[in-house]
Parts: structure tokens; sequence; C-alpha cells
């Protein structure tokens, strides 16, 4: 008698399991993943207040206004900051609240400092910031919460 | 000529199953305990993942 045994259907085994030398460090990765979480959830929510506190919503609707957008949208923007950056930093829905953030980061890019160029220390901003921001939401989104995050807590094991 | 029985395909859970050697068993491949006075004993086969297991005869 001979038995051969096999793995069950490996293509639906996720990418890290099939590979033969894994590609991340999986001690590590949760760290690094909530690193980037937290830096993006600070900077997100300090720009909700600047537009808040700062500049005042109708001063940010000015400002929009005068870039070539819509003043209204000075309203939903600051929320989605602010409400983003609490968020992420708490960890609750990172991944899909990182994929909120970023058409924010990618009309940023293009509207808002698209005209000062790229460096980042041209007058009025260069596009390199804006733009490694809006890339750095998409990473977000491709990585999940990372350790230390609220959303396992909030949500029943499967 | 002798036929060549077909390999036979199981989709096993993780675990332990009890495959028979004897050739008694009323529940083949499974052993079902009609060894007993024969020289044979069961084989053990222990998953920890759920596995496809192909039985080839002889
Ligand atoms: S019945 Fe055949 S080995 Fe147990």
């Amino acid at each position: 008698m001979k038995l051969t045994i096999r793995d069950i259907n490996p293509q639906s085994s996720s990418r890290t399991l099939r590979l033969a030398k894994p590609t991340i460090d999986l001690d590590t990765a949760p760290y690094a993943i909530t690193l980037l979480r937290v830096s993006l959830g600070l900077l997100c929510l300090a720009h909700g207040c600047l537009k808040v506190f700062t500049f005042t919503l109708p001063g940010t609707a000015q400002f929009f206004a005068s870039v070539g957008l819509p003043g209204f949208m000075a309203y939903p923007v600051a929320i989605a900051e602010g409400l983003g950056g609490l968020l992420l930093l708490a960890g609750i829905y990172s991944r899909w609240v990182a994929l909120a953030l970023f058409p924010i980061l990618f009309v940023a890019t293009f509207k808002v400092h698209g005209a000062s160029g790229w460096l980042f220390t041209n007058e009025g901003g260069g596009w390199e910031f804006p733009a490694l921001f809006a890339i750095a939401t998409l990473v977000q989104f491709l990585l999940g919460d990372g350790a230390f995050a609220l959303t396992s807590r909030l949500m029943p094991k499967r | 000529m002798a036929q060549q029985p077909k390999p036979l395909v199981l989709a096993l859970e993780a675990g332990t199953h009890w495959l028979c050697t004897c050739g008694q068993s009323t529940n083949a491949p499974y052993c079902d305990g009609s060894h007993k006075g024969t020289a044979f004993q069961p084989l053990a086969l222990e998953l920890d993942t759920p596995k496809e297991v192909i039985i080839t005869a002889p």
C-alpha cells in the first residue's frame, strides 16, 4: 500500500505560506505597520485640527476656493481628516480609513500643490510631500491594522 | 494479468486516521477492528492540517 499526501488546493492558502522563503519578517512587521498607522493618524488629526481651529472652517473654505476646489468641501474634508486621524490612531478599520483618506491627499497633491513644483521646500510647498503622504495611505490600506489595534478587540474572533 | 485497483483519493481533516492494513475491514480504507486475530495492526495517519491522501495498492 502506498500513501500519497498532498496539500489541498495550495492556491487558496495565503501568499506568505506558499513562498519557499517568506518576504516579510512576521516578528517585526506588525510594529512597522503600527508605526506607519500612528504617524499617519497624528498627521491627519493635526491637519484636521489645523483646518478647524487655526484657519477656521470658513477660512479653509476660502482657501479651497482659491485653489479651484469647491469651498463647501472644506467641511467634509476637515471632518474626514480629524475622524480618520482618530480612527487610525486607535487602529479601528485602519485599512478602510486609510483608503478613504487617499482621495483627499490625491487631490491635495495635484490641485493644491501641483502648481508649486516638485520640491517640498518650494514656496507654497511642492507636491513631493503630499504625494508621499498619499502613497503612505495606500500602503496602510494594503498592510491593515498592525499591532495594538482596536479592531480585533471590537470584533469577535471568527 | 491482475487488475490494477484504482487509486483511492480521500480529502482528510486534520487529526488521526486509522487505515486498515489487514484487508478484513468492511469500512475500507478505515480500520473497523476486524484485524483481531490477524497479524496486522492498523496504520495511524496523523495530519496537522487537512490534506488530500491518495491510497494506491499495492
Ligand atoms: S480492520 Fe484491518 S487493520 Fe483493523
